[in-house]
């Protein structure tokens, strides 16, 4: 064999190859970067941050749940039956504001925005940051230029995990339901003694970060882009309601007016625009839930029956937030008053 | 730009290589170099494009230097002053960004102060192209260099495939090179031989180092509960992630310069085929050798001022290739050892000819174990984030609890590339991902103690049948694995 030879059957070999590779993970498209599922194959749907993007691009939907575990809890069917239409989830466990301008540019360019995004409000809004976030993410499949698309088509672990598994579920009749994706809770990892429990062993492990730093200003511009430029598109937000143990840290550090001051400035936020709404409940119903642990994973995880309860509530349209400055006053002064107040040595007991 | 990543494969190398022959056939030779240079520092600043600050002001520094050095005009006592503000400069800027903080604080924990660190961002392949031009300023010093243009040398110090980990190239073995006539138009032969040299480099990096990187990292965050079995496990791991990694990368760095027709010198002989460690020291890091024996270990006065003196100069050589390697008392400790066991085995040898000599297959077999011991002991001092967690290592080694391997270090080695393998395989398609460590491990013993290496193989290169599906196949499975993690040992060195 001469050197010419070898050098174009090499190249040749090497180019049949990845145009296989690629055109079979271009029609099969598990994270749907370019089409709807093809050739009747039922969509699988695994990996929030791998998909979110394909699913926010070119799926059919009315309403889109964004968020993080808090949100994860969601059954879509409740959602739907709230907000009428078909909705999709595209939360991602840990993502805070910045994963979320993620989703939100690309729901922004479609042709057909969404009618209503629910997102829940926490206090990650406040502390966490607005450059870094916590998971990687797959960048490449959340922008528009196609010259990285090479990441997905040509990787052998975005081709076993997602495309042969695709079709191999869809062979099988094995589709994950959609219906109750990425629903974490377990009702067996739950309940008062669990919560103190591990509360106790993470508080014997954990060094307390008494410095806290704040973004809630970074956070809200990096949200004002998209609640302005979709005018046509609703903005719901409610409170997490994590429970009283959350909260016993923040008083003890000192933190609670501060943290108080920044909701006052999300709050103040979101009142100037006329297609965000926010629920935020401080009726004695809702600080009964939050002050019994049997609620809760942990100290802010709630069970998948408050999430139910959630949609019930702001199907009834309890709770919204009053847009006059004086009367969401007063309700973030019952909450933190509330707080303050609380003698958190009864949940130990 | 990492070589296996998609841009260089998918688009920087074919542009470049493109264009560099393209200019060439329209005899634009000077703008060829132009392009070249300037698609080096693209490369180079393609990480961080700060870094281009600090190497374009070097090489402009160091070229008014040694134009300085060469010229006629100036006077001898200038040219000393020069040459000393040169050495300095380099050195220093060195010194600085590698070592500064590494002072720091052990001056603040002997002395108990506090002075503040600078926490700077070391530039990639700093010691590498410090080391080029350093070697270029001697020479220009002792006046053994002709003057060369501005371009042909920025192109000697930025010349993308040996920029970043080496080999450390010296300008009188690369500009001639660039200069040559008959290099300048596209030659089948050696793009051929280059390619699959590239190919075969690439594979050592992405399939085999790469691969034992996750399990060696994945160790070395807590060590103190590996018992012997992991920890031996993983001392092999490194030991051989280290060579995969490092001599991969030089391997691509020969390829690429293949196709361009440039020959890049050979910086590993199948090190761990050595027997003594005076032998290893001639076939790992060839060109790191050479520069400490040529610009250090003579000038201090090599063998020529007696035994003691020859020690001692052994000794300052391995300890300054230490430092070089970081700023850690870990590499100081390992430059040490090996320091004390290339004068070990001199000594050995001089009384009883044991290295030198004709030896048995046995004797030969013996010194090879115990050669090989020696390096995957000496590599966890190498590896390991500071000296006590070295030892700590060393304490779960020889504490013979024969513990099971821990299933997790199994299982990253179960790569994805082998699993769609598995999975196309039947019956025979469980097996490989149970034993995928096993045939890693062996892979890599195999390829580094009895194959040919892949210098040898460019240099001897002839085409046969099945070349095309081994350079096809091994460039697939890498572009098809560039997604996973990466870093090259070497770049912080």
């Amino acid at each position: 064999m001469n050197s010419k030879k070898m050098v174009i059957t090499t190249l040749s070999l090497l180019l049949s190859a990845l145009l296989v590779v690629g055109t079979i993970n271009f029609a099969i498209d598990p994270l749907f970067q370019y089409h709807k599922p093809w050739f009747g194959l039922k969509p699988v749907i695994t990996n929030e941050r791998y998909q979110n993007a394909g699913i926010a691009r070119n799926f059919d939907f009315k309403n889109v749940i964004i968020g993080n575990s808090y949100s994860e809890n969601f059954i879509i069917s409740d959602v739907e039956d709230v907000f009428e239409g078909k909705t999709v989830k595209l939360t991602a466990s840990g993502s805070h504001i910045l994963d979320w301008t993620y989703v939100l540019k690309i729901l922004n360019e479609r042709e057909t925005p969404p009618v209503n995004i629910l997102f829940n409000l926490d206090t990650g809004f406040i502390d966490f940051s607005d450059k870094q976030t916590k998971h990687e993410m797959p960048v490449f499949l959340y922008d528009n230029n196609y010259f990285n698309d090479v990441e997905y088509l040509f990787n052998f672990t975005l081709t076993r995990n997602y495309t042969f598994s695709t079709i191999k579920s869809n062979i099988k009749n094995e589709i994950p339901d959609y219906n109750t994706a990425f629903v974490w809770f377990d009702e067996k990892e739950s309940g008062k003694e669990y919560v103190i429990k591990n509360y106790v062993a993470s508080k014997e492990k954990e060094k307390i970060n008494i410095q806290k730093i704040f973004y809630t200003d970074e956070n809200l511009r990096l949200l004002s882009k998209y609640i302005e430029s979709m005018s046509n598109t609703e903005f719901v937000f409610f409170f997490s309601p994590f429970s009283v143990l959350y909260w016993k840290d923040i008083v003890e550090t000192g933190y609670l007016d501060e943290y108080k001051k920044e909701f006052e400035k999300i709050f103040s936020f979101m009142s100037q625009y006329d297609n965000v709404s926010v629920y935020f409940w401080t009726d004695t119903e809702m600080l009964k839930i939050i002050s019994d642990l049997n609620n809760y994973k942990d100290t802010s995880h709630y069970k998948l029956q408050i999430n139910k309860y959630i949609l019930k509530r702001i199907n009834s349209g309890i709770g919204i937030l009053p847009k006059e400055e004086s009367k969401w006053m007063t309700l973030l002064d019952i909450y933190f008053d509330y707080l303050k107040n609380f003698d958190y040595t009864i949940l130990f007991t | 730009m990492l070589f296996n990543s998609y841009i260089f494969v998918f688009l920087f190398f074919p542009i470049v290589i493109l264009g560099y022959f393209l200019l060439n056939r329209f005899k634009k030779f000077e703008f060829a170099k132009i392009f070249l240079t300037v698609a080096s520092l693209y490369f180079y600043g393609y990480f961080n494009w700060a870094y281009l600050i600090i190497i374009v002001s070097s090489i402009i520094v160091n070229y008014i230097f040694s134009g300085i050095l060469l010229s006629h005009k100036a006077s001898y006592v200038f040219k000393q002053l020069i040459f000393i503000v040169a050495m300095c400069l380099n050195i220093g800027s060195l010194g600085i960004f590698k070592y500064y903080d590494f002072f720091i604080e052990n001056f603040n924990t002997i002395f108990s102060t506090s002075l503040p660190l600078l926490n700077l961002l070391l530039p990639l392949g700093i010691s590498f192209f410090t080391f080029q031009q350093l070697s270029y300023i001697i020479d220009s010093y002792k006046g053994d260099v002709s003057k060369y243009s501005f371009f042909d040398y920025a192109l000697f110090v930025t010349y993308f495939p040996q920029l970043i980990a080496g080999p450390i190239v010296t300008h009188d073995e690369m500009v001639p090179q660039f200069a040559d006539l008959s290099k300048k138009k596209f030659n089948i032969d050696n793009f051929s031989a280059g390619l699959y040299g590239f190919a075969l480099g690439l594979g050592k990096k992405v399939i085999i180092a790469d691969t034992l990187g996750l399990v060696v990292d994945s160790a070395f965050t807590d060590v103190t509960n590996l018992g012997t079995t992991n920890a031996l496990l993983i001392m092999f791991a490194y030991t051989f992630q280290i060579y995969f990694d490092f001599s991969g990368y030089s391997d691509m760095a020969m390829g690429i310069g293949k196709m361009m027709n440039i020959d890049i010198i050979q910086n590993f002989n199948s090190p761990y085929k050595a027997i003594g460690i005076v032998d290893f020291w001639k076939r790992w890091h060839i060109t790191l050798t050479r520069f400490f024996t040529r610009y250090i270990y003579i000038p201090l006065g090599g063998n020529r001022k007696g035994e003691f003196r020859t020690y001692i100069n052994i000794t300052i050589v391995y300890l300054v290739s230490g430092i070089w390697h970081g700023a850690n008392w870990t590499f100081i400790l390992w430059g040490i050892l090996h320091g004390f066991a290339s004068i070990t085995t001199r000594l050995i040898d001089k009384k009883f000819g044991l290295f030198s000599q004709n030896k048995s297959k046995s004797l030969k077999a013996i010194l090879w174990v115990l050669t090989f011991a020696f390096l995957n002991l000496t590599w966890v001092m190498f590896r390991a984030d500071s000296i006590e967690q070295a030892f700590t290592f060393y304490k779960q080694l020889f504490s013979f609890n024969f513990i099971e391997i821990n299933t997790e270090y199994l299982e990253l080695m179960q790569i994805d590339g082998l699993k769609i393998l598995a999975d196309m395989i039947p019956f025979v398609g469980d097996y490989i991902k149970t034993y995928a460590y096993i045939i890693i491990f062996l892979s890599a013993f195999i390829l580094s103690v009895f194959a040919k290496n892949v210098s040898f193989r460019i240099k001897s290169f002839q085409a046969k049948w099945y070349h095309p599906i081994v350079t096809a196949g091994i460039l697939f499975w890498c572009i098809m694995s560039f997604a996973g993690e990466s870093s090259f040992l070497y770049w912080n060195f």
